[in-house]
């Protein structure tokens, strides 16, 4: 059988915004994305990978599983001067030509409408639609699109 | 989000999400529409798969088969195809829209050369190569049709020609869709990466009729100089929806 070459990526850069600075996430963030992620309103639309009632390892073990995996990049969302504590995550990886994202975002409640990831501050809670969270927890996003059907 | 910045809906499936069975919402933001409302921004070049690395088994293909449809038989290029691959190919009209590689004046062993390769192509399964005969003749090539997966980087899996004498009876669309009810029903694959050169009319026509959308126009060089390249997306959604 041949043997797959090691596709992982590099860690990524650090990318500063106007407000925020995107580090790679690290394991020592998984108390605050623990805090954050457990959360009814941040998970509900996110795929049915996630499990739910959310374990108190869950960040843990996927950011464990993910540094390892290094199949995306994936950074912690953080404030400008504030960068020790993760707000949210957001990861992109290359197209692998299936239908499976290849970005994934999350926010804290706490951070919510401010424009952060930034999302449309118009819609109401209600009229969110689902996005898949990809193929691990903690890594789609609560979009605000409104639902449409085929 | 998506909205924001300019993403398309490229289609609707079905998810199951932590509350509940729902529909997904497929986007796609091309590189040239972000670029294009960001002419701040400079880009890289775009980025094209290693070639030296080993061919990754994710896209490996079937062992191309022997596929039919009304008028045609669609099998798999081989040996004694050469002669009439030199006898089609050896035409400016058929190779002045493809790509800059092919060599022009066409080499007297052109054929022979570009089989050769065919045919480790079809060995190794990183492409299903068919030679286009037409059914109840003598088995004769009068053009050819690949498929290869979506490597997630060059946006195009599929090429195709078909000698003069063929033109202008639908023939390449009908081998075209036996080919994409092949991708999308028989290998199962959610969307084909088309594209031509934009003044190969035939070729675009092909990309209208099976219902493909236009996703972006880069510059190319083709065997008769510099011109523009079309991207398509055929979605398996769209594609099956106008097939009812």
């Amino acid at each position: 059988m041949p043997t797959e070459p090691d596709t992982r990526l590099p860690l990524p850069p650090v990318l500063a915004t106007k407000r925020l600075i995107l580090r790679p996430m690290r394991l020592a963030d998984a108390p605050s994305l623990q805090r954050r992620f457990n959360d009814w309103e941040v998970v509900k639309h996110l795929n049915a990978h996630v499990p739910w009632p959310y374990p108190d390892d869950g960040v843990e073990a996927h950011l464990r599983a993910s540094l390892e995996k290094r199949d995306r990049y994936g950074w912690a969302i953080t404030l400008k001067g504030a960068d020790e504590d993760a707000l949210g995550l957001i990861s992109i990886r290359p197209d692998a030509g299936d239908e499976s994202e290849m970005r994934g975002f999350w926010l804290g409640r706490d951070h919510w409408g401010r424009g952060l990831t930034p999302r449309r501050p118009s819609a109401s809670p209600s009229m969110r639609s689902p996005t898949s969270a990809g193929r691990t927890s903690g890594s789609a996003t609560p979009s605000r699109t409104p639902p449409r059907t085929v | 989000m998506k909205e924001k910045q300019g993403a398309r809906i490229i289609t609707h499936v079905p998810v199951k999400t932590v509350s509940g069975e729902t529909t997904k919402v497929v986007w796609l933001l091309p590189r040239e529409d972000w670029l294009a409302r960001h002419p701040d921004v400079t880009a890289a070049p775009l980025a094209r798969p290693d070639k030296h690395a080993p061919f990754p088994e994710r896209l490996r293909m079937p062992a191309t088969p022997v596929l039919e449809s009304e008028r045609l038989v669609l099998r798999p290029l081989r040996q004694g195809d050469a002669p009439a691959i030199q006898r089609g190919f050896d035409d400016w009209e058929v190779v002045k829209h493809l790509n800059a590689k092919v060599p022009w004046p066409y080499p007297a062993d052109g054929a022979a050369t570009h089989l050769r390769e065919a045919l480790a192509e079809i060995a190794a399964r990183t492409k299903c190569l068919w030679a286009i005969t037409l059914k109840g003749g003598d088995d004769e090539l009068i053009g050819v049709i690949d498929l290869w997966a979506d490597d997630g980087l060059t946006r195009t899996q599929r090429g195709f020609w078909l000698a003069r004498p063929y033109w202008g009876s639908g023939l390449m669309t009908e081998a075209a869709e036996r080919v994409t009810e092949f991708a999308f029903a028989e290998i199962g694959w959610p969307h084909l990466w088309l594209s031509n050169a934009e003044a190969n009319r035939g070729s675009h026509r092909v990309k209208v009729k099976q219902g493909a959308r236009e996703i972006a126009r880069i510059p190319s060089v083709y065997v008769s100089g510099p011109g523009d390249r079309v991207i398509w997306l055929l979605t398996r959604e769209d594609w099956l929806a106008r097939r009812g």
